[in-house]
Order: C-alpha cells, then sequence, then structure tokens
C-alpha cells in the first residue's frame, strides 16, 4: 500500500504539470472500480476515466471543482487531489511560503487527501533549484524533495 | 477546552462588528508586532471571561483575528475563508452528510497547531455551525431552527 500512495504522490506532481500516457476509454474500467468510486464519491459529476499505470484515473467535480481519485485495480482508493491556488493554503502555510521563499516561483500546488489525512504539496523554482515542500499538518512545510537544475 | 470553544464563538460575532478597547500594550502588543508586522487597520478587543484579547486587522489581502493570552502567547487565529478553502475530506463529509444543506460562511480557525474549520450549512427546516476537521471528522458545534 505505501508503495501505492508513494506512486500516487509521484504521479500527482509529475501530472499536475505534464500529460501522462492514459486512455479515456470508459469501457476500460472494471466494475468493481467503478462501483467503488461511486460509493466513496457519492455526490462526483461529470466523472471520466483514464489508465495511469497501474491505476486508475477518475476526474471528476465535486462542489464545482475539479478533482483526481487514483484507485487500484481491487477498486481500493489510492488517493485523491485537486489543483488549488495558494490563497487556498491554510494561512500559516500561504505565509511561510510569502516570507521564506518570495524569490521562488510557484510551479505546481495540489491538496492530496487519503483516509482522514489531508497533505499539500507546492513546487517552488528558481533559476538553480526546484523545490518541492510538503506539508501533513496544514500548518508547517517540510523539503520533500531539491533538485538542482 | 473552553478557551476554544469560545474563540470559535466570537469568531463568528465579532469578525463582523467590533468595540475597540484602550490600546493594548506590553507583551501582547510586542508579540503581535513581531508575528503580523504587515499587519494594517488593527484594532483590538478583550475577551475578559477568557482572559485574551482579541486583534483583527488586514493580512495579506485576508482579515485575520488573532488571539492572545496576557502573557503575550498566540493562542489562535481565526479568518473567514471561501468555501473552495475547504479540504476535499470536508466538503466530501459535508456533501454526503448534510446533502440538503449549503454552506453559507466558513471559518479557518488554528489553535495548538491544528486547525479546524467551522462551517455554516444553511437548509430549509434548520441551519447549524459544524465543526470540521480537515479529514472531514465533522461535529454540530450549534443548531439553529429555521423560522416558519
Amino acid at each position: 500500500m505505501k508503495k501505492h500512495i508513494t506512486a500516487f504522490v509521484v504521479l500527482a506532481l509529475t501530472l499536475t504539470t505534464t500529460f501522462a500516457n492514459s486512455s479515456n476509454n470508459k469501457n476500460d474500467v472494471n466494475k468493481r472500480v467503478e462501483t467503488s468510486f461511486q460509493k466513496e464519491f457519492s455526490s462526483a459529476e461529470q466523472t471520466s476515466w483514464s489508465r495511469v499505470n497501474d491505476l486508475y484515473k477518475a476526474q471528476f467535480k465535486m462542489n464545482g471543482q475539479v478533482m483526481f481519485a487514483f484507485l487500484n485495480e481491487e477498486g481500493k482508493l489510492v488517493g485523491v487531489y485537486r489543483n488549488i491556488l495558494s490563497t487556498q493554503l491554510p494561512i500559516h502555510l500561504m505565509s511561510q511560503v510569502k516570507e521564506d521563499f518570495s524569490d521562488y516561483w510557484i510551479s505546481s500546488l495540489f491538496e492530496m487527501a487519503k483516509d482522514s489525512e489531508t497533505s499539500y504539496y507546492i513546487t517552488l523554482e528558481n533559476g538553480d533549484h526546484q523545490l518541492v515542500l510538503k506539508s501533513e499538518n496544514s500548518t508547517n512545510w517540510s523539503v520533500y524533495s531539491r533538485t538542482k537544475k | 477546552m473552553k478557551k476554544i470553544l469560545l474563540i470559535a464563538a466570537t469568531a463568528f460575532v465579532s469578525m463582523a462588528s467590533f468595540a475597540s478597547v484602550d490600546p493594548v500594550k506590553g507583551k501582547v502588543l510586542e508579540s503581535f508586532r513581531t508575528e503580523f508586522s504587515e499587519a494594517k487597520n488593527v484594532q483590538w478587543k478583550s475577551l475578559e471571561d477568557a482572559g485574551l484579547y482579541q486583534a483583527t486587522f488586514q493580512y495579506r489581502n485576508t482579515e485575520l483575528s488573532a488571539f492572545y493570552d496576557e502573557a503575550g502567547e498566540l493562542v489562535a487565529t481565526a479568518r473567514y475563508v471561501s468555501r473552495e478553502n475547504l479540504p476535499i475530506m470536508v466538503t466530501k463529509a459535508i456533501r454526503e452528510t448534510y446533502p440538503e444543506h449549503v454552506v453559507r460562511n466558513v471559518i479557518e480557525h488554528i489553535s495548538n497547531g491544528s486547525t479546524t474549520y467551522h462551517v455554516t450549512l444553511h437548509g430549509e427546516k434548520s441551519s447549524m455551525i459544524v465543526s470540521a476537521s480537515p479529514g472531514g471528522n465533522l461535529s454540530v458545534f450549534k443548531k439553529i431552527k429555521s423560522k416558519l
């Protein structure tokens, strides 16, 4: 399961900025996955399916917001995420980005949920580095990865 | 716990209407200026029952309330946010638990390092305020019967 969560985070980080090799054929989704999704997100609207590696990805709207859920072949929800604006971050997270990383720009920002855990991932860049920060407590960031360009 | 509930209740009542108190001095003011150096249009209020001071001010394009104890310790912050700020699991839990209700107001309340969302829900028969953890655990904070 841990492997799937890690894969999901990596996918979410990648898919927010690039397109993955995916297909959009609804018939590819097995009944178990679809039933599980409907049970989990009964208020989902405008759902479309694609396949990303060994996971099923559902794009849908809930309360007018676009979200993405990943489920495995057994129909188990691996995670759900949505892209957000920095103004949608909890105040302490937004303040820390503005204070501590004022010389970086934001290249992606998303909220990820799994079971009853909510976390935020932000990708920051400057001319030299790409930095991914993660917050699991909605109050502080920690460095998830740092890459030299 | 009593203080947290009082802060939540106060946030609903006093973020819109305000009665200023004498300028706050000493540790509280010092602490506030250090924490929120960019604050504008600051108004103070004393919450005598809880032994707290509440500052409401403009901060980075948002109106924020900060709550301090008499020793100048920041004990909580609260602000109105839009319903789009609610985490996925909170939106999901509210849609599933209260499908007939509409989200009216949302307060993001942070104290002791944890975030709580106080959401006002409006329904035909009743309205209520529910408190939600970022993971989507809901509890009813207050119920209000709609007038016929």
